[in-house]
């Protein structure tokens, strides 16, 4: 069973992606932000990462920078979540190493459609 | 408790419906047709089926008909759908349909194309393989019996909603630039595909033979005569070697049709005959 890692400072959000999630089949942890994130990883690399972008201690992107500073051979795939439609922020996280993006509010029929694109399911 | 539609009036929007469509209306849509009416009735002011009735009666435009029946049709679609599909097109069906041409030229038709995301996501993975097209005449004509949805298909305007489904983040940065809350396309994209409104049973628009066709999501609704009619305008339309995408779940009906199943590509249908045989819609 594959592995993903719910990163978000708000509990109802991790809560509607968790459900989702295990309804699609996947091992779901939590984390509440990108340091709780890291450490989590550090101990077991989960498959893939919804990741939010504005969380309090460490952020979307702090995280990815630190991730990748790891240099890891197979590192999990990235989903990263907004409320923010600005193609700057969605380029940013491209290249911090995003691997898709969803916009927040998300439904079960967009988080299977951007885990297919990027290989999970 | 339940309480049943007014007969008459469903009875009539459904015969609309299937004079300009083919499409029949089940027992489950029926129930549903007033709620996908009920946009349209509050914006008009229409207290009730009836009502609506009698205005596209007055109607002499005809655009209210067009209108509700456009509302009562499915045009759900999003871009790259069924993905694995869309990675058959592009690792199998489009390599084949390069080794084996000898004009450089690539044709494909989408058939109920809806407001334009599986025209469009060709386009772009026509783009996404590069050199490979270099040097060709790449044509996707793309067609629809609704005019509203032809209408949204060529502005090539999406809300987000729309992107979230199916759309990769890549060709999302590549292809596609905000306007307020909506997402406009290239232009570079929208004019590799000719959208127009056709009819699939009754195609006055189309021309020659297609290498590629697409008709997903479509046959579903149409009744077994329909359907029956549909296939036989796609097989004229198509070539020995031309290759058919239909939908998940969706089949080919009619003993004489020339095309069968690709092993391994779930979905994907060739022509295997010349179409000489199905000689009785042509002229
Ligand atoms: C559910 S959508 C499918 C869109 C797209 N092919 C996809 O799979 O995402 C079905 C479309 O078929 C169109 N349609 C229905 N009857 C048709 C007909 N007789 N000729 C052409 N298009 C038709 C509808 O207007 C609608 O846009
Ligand atoms: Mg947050």
């Amino acid at each position: 069973m594959l592995n993903c890692l719910v990163v978000d400072d708000s509990k109802v959000i991790r809560k509607v992606a968790r459900h989702i999630l295990e309804s699609l089949n996947l091992k779901v942890d939590e984390a509440a932000d990108g340091r709780e994130a890291l450490e989590m990883c550090d101990a077991k690399l989960p498959d893939v990462v919804l990741l939010d972008w504005n969380m309090p201690v460490m952020s979307g992107l702090d995280f990815l920078k630190e991730l990748s500073r790891r240099d890891l051979p197979q590192p999990p795939k990235v989903i990263f979540c907004t409320t923010e439609n600005g193609v700057d922020h969605i380029r940013a996280a491209v290249d911090a190493g995003a691997d898709e993006y969803v916009m927040k509010p998300f439904d079960r029929d967009t988080l299977e459609s951007k885990l297919q694109i990027v290989g999970i399911l | 408790m339940m309480i049943s539609p007014p007969n008459r009036a469903i009875q009539r929007l459904g015969d609309l419906l299937s004079r300009h469509t083919g499409q029949a209306l089940s027992e489950s849509r029926r129930w549903r047709i007033e709620t996908s009416l009920r946009p349209l009735m509050r914006e008009r002011d229409f207290p009730s089926l009836d009502a609506l009735l009698a205005a596209i009666d007055r109607d002499t435009d005809g655009t209210l008909l067009l209108e509700t029946i456009d509302a009562m049709l499915n045009h759900e679609s999003s871009f790259f759908r069924d993905i694995a599909v869309f990675q058959a097109i592009e690792r199998k069906v489009l390599p084949a349909l390069h080794e084996h041409s000898r004009e450089k030229l690539l044709r494909i038709w989408c058939a109920g194309c809806s407001t334009g995301q599986e025209a469009y996501s060709l386009a772009m993975m026509i783009k996404r393989m590069g050199a490979l097209w270099d040097g060709w005449r790449v044509s996707i004509h793309a067609t629809d019996v609704s005019p509203v949805a032809i209408g949204k298909a060529k502005s090539g305007r999406y809300a987000q909603i729309d992107m979230q489904r199916g759309l990769p983040i890549n060709e999302l940065l590549r292809w596609f630039t905000p306007v307020g809350e909506d997402w406009q396309i290239a232009d570079e994209i929208r004019e590799m595909v000719h959208f127009q409104t056709d009819n699939l049973l009754d195609p006055r628009r189309l021309s020659g033979t297609y290498d590629l066709i697409l008709c997903r999501n479509v046959l579903f609704y149409f009744p077994e005569d329909k359907r029956r009619l549909a296939c036989d305008h796609i097989a004229h339309h198509a070539r020995q070697g031309s290759y058919l995408v239909l939908g998940a779940g969706e089949m080919l009906t009619g003993g004489n049709n020339p095309f069968s199943t690709c092993r391994e590509l779930s979905c994907v249908y060739v022509a295997e005959r010349p179409m000489s045989g199905i000689g009785r819609l042509a002229g």
